[in-house]
């Protein structure tokens, strides 16, 4: 994207001088939300975003490392679509590793890339952590290995549903050119609201439609 | 003329689509319409009526589902699924497949008279094969398969085929993974 003959857009100058960890994605958060950027900057934004989770699928940085890379890379996507996001914060005795804000609604954001399944415990754990919100907040609980056989279901007994699930096939949809986290966020809002399931794949959605 | 058949999936990821549309395309009646929903996991297994629905609207003649049973016990996973439909008032036109131990294990079964005995079958594909098999690998292997000799072998695999080989056949009242008959045939 230029600006003008030779001239790239500071976004994606900046985007693409990214650090490995992302360690100055606060900064780069900063200039996303500084000001409204063209359609063209935020498809190329996205597109250096993208090989950044690609690289991040296939290299060997260790788990823990990777999970705090993904969460950042999370943040900076989500700055794109104009969610307004807040980065990892400690509240007293817990971490959140995220919040933004689509359409008046409040989200807190939880992101795991881990090499198992997400138990039960983790979803109940940020569940606690959902319910001492304002009412009406929405948990979305990233998890790149999935969720354990009878995670979801535990949640969703007799209580109020405020969590939605996301899977890797969830995230690699949000990282695509012709699709979005807010795109997949309304599937799954819409069929928690429909059906009750807060498991319900964007992949799932597009089957249904080719049936 | 008779319509031509239109056979449902419900799996979990695509790699197993790749492999039941594949061992279907060979099993099935030429012109035989297939469709395969991917749920993501079995952590949303609970919520496949709703598939099951969809497919029913879309007048589909039968659905299978199909997942791996990992650890848990196939029958309890199996009654499970079946329970779960049945609260939703889902009888009949659903062959529930679980693969044993992992679908892989289908795939290796030309390699070992007990397949369902591997351990992480796909680490096992992986190891054999040298690298991470991908979706090429998948469809090539579904489609050199001897479903005579993996039906053998397989037990899981072999109720499989059986659904497969009912569809068409009148419709029954579901049945778990290991029926008698074919799980679309009247009783």
């Amino acid at each position: 994207m230029t600006g003008g003959q030779g001239d790239v857009s500071p976004l994606v100058g900046r985007l693409r001088e990214l650090a490995p960890d992302l360690r100055d994605f606060r900064e780069i958060l900063r200039l996303v939300k500084s000001r409204a950027w063209g359609d063209a900057e935020h498809a190329e934004g996205k597109v250096l975003l993208r090989e950044r989770f690609e690289a991040l699928r296939v290299g060997d940085a260790p788990w823990q490392r990777r999970g705090y890379t993904f969460e950042r890379l999370l943040c900076l996507l989500l700055a794109l679509e104009g969610l307004d996001p807040s980065p990892g914060y400690r509240p007293e005795g817990e971490q959140v590793d995220g919040f933004f804000i689509r359409q008046g609604r409040y989200f807190l954001l939880e992101s795991k890339w881990e090499r198992d399944e997400q138990p039960a415990s983790e979803l109940y754990a940020f569940r606690g952590k959902v319910d001492g919100r304002l009412s009406g907040t929405i948990g979305t609980f990233v998890s790149m290995s999935g969720f354990a056989a009878d995670a979801p279901k535990a949640l969703r007994y007799g209580k109020e549903l405020n969590i939605l699930l996301f899977d890797s096939t969830d995230i690699e949809y949000a990282f695509a050119p012709s699709c979005s986290f807010s795109a997949i966020l309304n599937v799954k809002m819409r069929e928690a609201a429909r059906l009750g399931e807060i498991y319900f794949t964007y992949q799932r959605h597009l089957d249904l439609l080719r049936i | 003329m008779e319509e031509p058949l239109k056979v449902g999936f419900i799996v979990e990821g695509e790699h197993d689509r790749i492999v039941v549309e594949t061992i279907a395309g060979r099993v099935l009646p030429d012109g035989a319409t297939l469709r395969t929903v991917r749920i993501g996991g079995k952590a949303a297994l609970g919520s496949i009526y709703s598939t099951v629905w969809a497919f029913r609207e879309a007048a589909y003649d039968a659905v299978l589902v199909v997942f791996d049973t990992d650890a848990d016990d196939l029958e309890s996973q199996t009654t499970r699924v079946r329970r779960d439909l049945e609260r939703h008032g889902i009888r009949e036109g659903v062959a529930i497949c679980p693969a044993s131990p992992e679908l892989e294990a289908w795939l290796l079964a030309m390699t070992t008279d007990d397949p369902e005995s591997l351990a992480r079958p796909r680490r096992r594909l992986a190891e054999t094969l040298g690298r991470t098999p991908d979706a090429k690998d998948y469809e090539r292997m579904a489609r050199e398969l001897d479903l005579e000799i993996v039906a053998r072998r397989s037990p899981s695999f072999r109720a499989f085929l059986e659904s497969l080989g009912s569809i068409g056949r009148e419709p029954s009242a579901l049945t778990s993974s290991m029926p008698a008959q074919g799980p679309f045939d009247r009783p």
